[in-house]
């Protein structure tokens, strides 16, 4: 038993634990290599079966590869897709141009909002790691969300081995974060061991790639020469630089992910 | 193979020098972003301040104006020759509920303490709490050095002070007691010429030092809570994880507290042909050769283990919750996948880590540690948390909170033991449950089943009692009371004539039914639960009972205006709205003969 078999196991037994709880849980797919992973491990506690939708939401923004790549694999795996998009928003003309972080907050924030009032989702499954920025780091793998989606950072249930309290909160609902532990590289390195096919827009063409994929207006590519995952892993052993530094929200403002957080982003 | 990284927690109280200490290992173990500690220098150059290794958290502590700091944070990094996470817990006292979240993940723990201030409270509380949680590495760091310029008797009588507290607290104590200067990073990752006098080893090797996270022991008796039963293709898999020991197909699992047995069919892996053998610390999926009845909660043991339910712990607990523990406060209490509720019998003592005193055990408030017996209401699976940790350890949960922590001291057996009962004699199978829940469909197919193997079988229910024998009795308590106190004098004197006795009643009252067993003297009877919810009982209705009931044409009636008190332990607990009849009468079937009451 090595290190990822030990994060693999935590997480499908976060899993299971939230199959078990919720009747009304559903994962958030942005079509990632995280949530493609946390699909992957879906179907890994559940035995090849996917027996919860899949949220995408759609900003309309999104590299088209992306929808893509979504329709295909949705396809192919038999998913319960669930799309939401806040067209209300987009009616009225939301776009990055009106802030970064004011986007975010309509087109994802509102966007998943709408999709959870509207499903009566009681848990979310979201693939979010500690190690991508320090609000995250601070999470818990089991995060209960107030009515309105807010974050209590400073007031967090505490979280001890594997009991993990699963009780549906007052609130709106709760974040179940099965890939909290994990870091980037091991992400990598489990899509290298289960072959996972994440979109290839992870991978360079013409010395330039994604290292984290979003909306084509704020996802910039980082120059590499990275091609297929082992040259993936080769390039983050020597690099120093912030995963969601190709991020333009991020740093938008200062403390911009906090903001963004608080407010129910993913 | 990717290695395991030692989880190590780092602790101190406030103002201790945790975030110099923390920001020297990030930059020491090339731990930062690009571009941060450059950033840094040149912010506190442009200040006119000398750069301080603290700061490097201390840029992040922008955020805490904002509240954000106040959490558990980590990174990892090479260090020692092997993996670390280092994990930043808290050192206020307001945010201990985020330090034992912490410190739970932790392997290793680094105690700090500033020698100016000697042992404060939060110190001492620490180092009792990562004992409790079952840290078995520590080391106590005695920092700030610099400040009383090195002096060996300094370090000698805090040493002294900290041996003394772990000894009268009756715990093992730390690995080594390092003097360091986190300000001028002496003692981390060197020695320090400042303190010749010491001959320890430095932190960095005192971490190289610390034992890797044990691997599961193969050799472990097996423990496999269930979290769940699936059946989303042809399979029915039995999942969850297993804490400890090894499985291979074929081994044969019993099934507390059914105590039912089955067989390893085969152990599922998606995307990846069955393995012979499952090691324990994973997450598994097993077909089983025989449907018995399984639920979540339920615990995997080998079939060859001699074993029993407790219903009675000595615990050592940490209380979270602004409200007190008493004896008779009551809770849920979660141990693996297990729940029932437990009650506080006794508390023996309540620890305290400022006056090295014990106060008066009435009550255990807010952040005290104490010894307590609880009683559980449904008896469980439990190790003690030296034996196995996960089956030995709990929280408490009130109204969905989390109230308290704890481990397994000790434990007492629960009365019923599985002794084997002589196939020769009859028995009683006692059905009860709600109206309509199932009880005589369930009869009428164990009398199938039990004539086909050749046995003496006699199904006794209210109905035709009450034609003949018990014509005088109406439907008072009190001759409801009397109707079931025949009914299990005559279950009993035809059981004792050599029939298996299907009784079916309704039967609501405990104190009833343990009259009906007791008239059943030394032979076996079988208190079956027939559960399953009023709602679906009453679609049912097939005698139209709550019809009558809820049109006010019926007084009394069990379930809608007189009371059903739930068996406590019964033998057997059948879920009559998951399974079908044929299922449940196998899981009788299946029961009787582990239990050796069949020939």
């Amino acid at each position: 038993m090595d290190h990822l078999d030990r994060l693999e196991s935590e997480s499908i037994f976060v899993l299971r634990e939230s199959y078990f709880k919720f009747k009304k849980l559903a994962f958030c797919w942005s079509i990632g290599k995280d949530s493609t992973t946390l699909l992957w491990l879906i179907r890994k506690a559940f035995s090849g079966h996917c027996p919860l939708p899949a949220v995408h939401i759609d900003t309309t923004f999104k590299i088209p590869e992306m929808i893509r790549y979504r329709d295909h694999w949705a396809k192919v795996w038999g998913l319960n897709l669930i799309i939401g998009t806040n067209t209300e928003a987009l009616k009225q003309g939301m776009n990055a141009t009106q802030g970064r972080i004011e986007c975010c907050t309509s087109l994802k924030t509102d966007g998943l909002k709408q999709v959870v009032n509207q499903c009566g989702f009681e848990a979310l499954l979201l693939a979010i790691r500690r190690d991508e920025d320090p609000t995250r780091a601070k999470e818990r793998i089991f995060s209960p969300r107030g009515s309105n989606f807010d974050w209590n950072i400073k007031d967090q249930p505490p979280e001890l081995w594997n009991l993990y309290p699963t009780e549906i909160p007052e609130g709106s609902h709760l974040r179940i974060h099965p890939l909290l532990n994990w870091t980037e590289v091991d992400v990598w390195k489990y899509i290298q061991r289960e072959k996972i096919p994440v979109i290839d827009l992870y991978f360079a063409k013409n010395g330039r790639r994604y290292r984290s994929i979003g909306c084509a207006p704020c996802s910039a590519t980082v120059p590499s020469e990275a091609a297929t995952v082992e040259d993936i892993l080769r390039e983050l052993d020597e690099t120093r630089t912030s995963e969601r530094a190709g991020r333009a929200q991020d740093v938008a403002a200062d403390y911009a992910m906090q903001k963004l957080r608080i407010k129910g982003y993913m | 193979m990717s290695e395991i990284p030692l989880h190590l927690v780092i602790l101190g109280h406030v103002d201790h020098g945790k975030s110099t200490l923390l920001g020297r290992l990030l930059y020491e173990l090339n731990a930062l972003p690009e571009g941060r500690i450059e950033a840094l220098r040149a912010m506190v150059e442009k200040q006119g301040k000398a750069f301080e290794f603290a700061y490097l958290l201390d840029a992040l502590e922008e955020e805490q104006r904002q509240g954000i700091t106040i959490d558990i944070s980590q990174f990892r990094a090479k260090c020692a020759g092997r993996e670390i996470l280092f994990i930043d817990a808290p050192g206020h006292q307001e945010f201990l509920k985020n330090m034992i979240s912490g410190a739970s993940r932790a392997d290793a723990a680094l105690l700090l303490l500033d020698v100016n201030e000697g042992m404060r409270e939060q110190s001492r509380l620490h180092a009792v709490l990562i004992q409790l949680l079952g840290i078995k590495n520590s080391v106590v760091l005695l920092n700030k050095m610099d400040l009383v310029n090195y002096r060996e008797e300094i370090y000698l009588k805090l040493k002294a002070e900290y041996s003394t507290f772990f000894e009268q607290m009756g715990m093992k104590g730390p690995e080594a007691y390092i003097p360091i200067s986190a300000k001028n990073g002496e003692g981390i990752f060197q020695a320090s010429s400042h303190m010749t006098w010491y001959r320890g080893p430095n932190v960095v090797e005192s971490i190289s030092h610390f034992s890797t996270p044990p691997l599961p022991n193969a050799q472990a008796p097996v423990r496999f809570p269930i979290q769940d039963i699936y059946k989303f293709d042809d399979r029915r898999l039995v999942v969850g994880k297993l804490e400890a020991g090894e499985l291979r197909t074929g081994d044969e699992l019993c099934f507390w507290p059914a105590h039912s047995r089955a067989k390893i069919k085969s152990i599922e892996v998606w995307n990846s042909p069955s393995p012979q053998k499952v090691a324990g610390g994973q997450s598994i999926s097993l077909v089983l050769d025989k449907a018995v009845y399984l639920e979540r909660g339920y615990v995997g043991t080998r079939a060859t283990e001699e074993q029993s339910l407790w219903e009675s712990l000595n615990v050592t607990l940490f209380w979270l919750s602004r409200d007190a523990a008493a004896p008779g406060s009551l809770f849920k209490i979660k141990i693996a996948t297990q729940e029932t509720i437990a009650s506080i019998t006794s508390i023996q003592r309540v620890w305290d880590t400022d006056q090295l005193a014990e106060r008066v055990p009435g009550q255990i408030r807010k952040h005290e540690i104490a010894d307590a017996t609880f009683a559980l209401e449904k008896p469980l699976w439990v190790d003690l948390f030296a034996d196995c940790e996960a089956m030995g350890r709990f929280v408490l949960t009130k109204n969905d909170l989390i109230c308290g922590v704890g481990v397994v001291k000790n434990r007492q057996a629960h009365a019923i033991t599985f002794a084997a009962h002589d196939p020769a004699k009859g028995m009683i199978i006692w059905l009860t449950g709600l109206s309509g829940a199932g009880k005589s469909t369930l009869s009428a197919a164990l009398y199938d089943l039990l004539r086909t193997q050749g046995k003496s079988v006699f199904q006794l229910d209210g109905d035709t009692l009450r034609t003949g024998l018990c014509s005088d009795l109406g439907f008072s308590p009190k001759d409801r009371k009397e109707n079931i106190r025949r009914a299990g004098e005559v279950a009993a004197l035809l059981a004792q004539s050599g029939m298996i006795v299907i009784a079916s009643f309704i039967s609501p009252f405990r104190a009833d039914r343990r009259r009906a067993r007791e008239a059943a003297k030394d032979l076996a009877f079988i208190e079956t639960y027939v559960d399953c919810p009023i709602e679906i009982c009453e679609e049912r209705d097939a005698k139209g009972l709550y019809q009558k009931t809820r049109s006010g044409k019926l007084a009394d009636f069990t379930g809608v205006s007189s009371p059903y008190e739930i068996p406590i332990h019964p033998q057997l607990h059948l879920r009559a709205d998951l399974y079908s009849v044929r299922e449940l009468a196998h899981e009788v079937l299946n029961y009787l003969s582990n239990e050796k009451h069949l020939s």
